[in-house]
């Protein structure tokens, strides 16, 4: 097995070990709206949740801006 | 200390080779009980709100994924955005599923769920053929009477929303 193809493996695991971890963060809010019988996430839930993928999505603009500076 | 005679050239071949194979089992074996746990610890959502939040963290993985991929110059600069653009337009029918939801409007939600999963699952097999095996959304569950109208077609909007937003991610 040589160097290029132990580096693609190990990037494919790892990309798919990535990819299954699931976030604890809405893990967290699932398992409570089950535990607690809610079908809906609370105001709070919600405001962070939307902040975090507003917080993704800049980084990705902030990536696409940096790339077509560079 | 002298070298045992069986201890020659092909004798260390045979011996490393049995070692390379049964350390790929190993290791494969490892890897699969890696992906159950993983697999198992996942919260599959039971009502539309949950499935909700469960669209979201998959699409903040998405927006993530995208960026490593871009960072890492997998992606060009062209796929990154009309990726961007997808996860906006699903961002978008969650946004709206959830106020759907705030105001009793169930079967408004599951559409619009609906149509973010269906963004999501073509996000998914975007990334699929970039990095590894993608996850996709759960089905979107479904209450009694909500299966039965969707079933019967007759849920108001729902097709005419999934096809309004197929739409434009074809136009993007």
């Amino acid at each position: 097995m040589n160097a290029n193809a132990i580096v693609a493996l190990s990037n494919l695991l790892g990309g798919v070990i990535q990819i299954m971890m699931v976030d604890p963060f809405y893990r967290d809010i699932l398992l409570s709206m089950q535990s607690e019988g809610r079908s809906k996430p609370s105001d709070e839930e919600l405001a962070a949740i939307q902040a975090r993928l507003s917080g993704a999505l800049g980084q990705l603009d902030s990536a696409i801006d940096e790339k077509r500076g560079g | 200390m002298p070298t045992p005679k069986y201890y020659t050239p092909t004798f260390k071949r045979i011996a490393w080779t049995y070692a390379y194979v049964i350390g790929v089992f190993v290791l494969m074996f490892a890897l699969a009980g890696v992906l159950q746990g993983c697999d198992m610890n996942r919260v599959k959502p039971q009502t539309p709100g949950q499935a909700v939040v469960d669209a979201y963290g998959l699409l903040e993985k998405s927006a993530v994924l995208t960026t490593q991929l871009l960072q890492t110059d997998v992606i060009t600069v062209q796929q990154a955005i009309e990726w961007r653009d997808k996860i906006i337009a699903a961002k978008t029918a969650l946004d709206s599923a959830q106020l759907a939801l705030n105001l009793g409007d169930t079967s408004t939600a599951i559409g619009r769920l609906q149509a973010a999963q269906v963004i999501l699952n073509i996000l998914a097999e975007y990334v699929a053929s970039h990095q590894g095996a993608p996850p996709k959304p759960e089905p979107v569950p479904l209450l009694g009477p909500q299966a039965t109208a969707l079933a019967d077609g007759k849920a108001p909007g729902t097709l005419a929303i999934i096809n309004s937003v197929l739409d434009i991610v074809v136009e993007a």
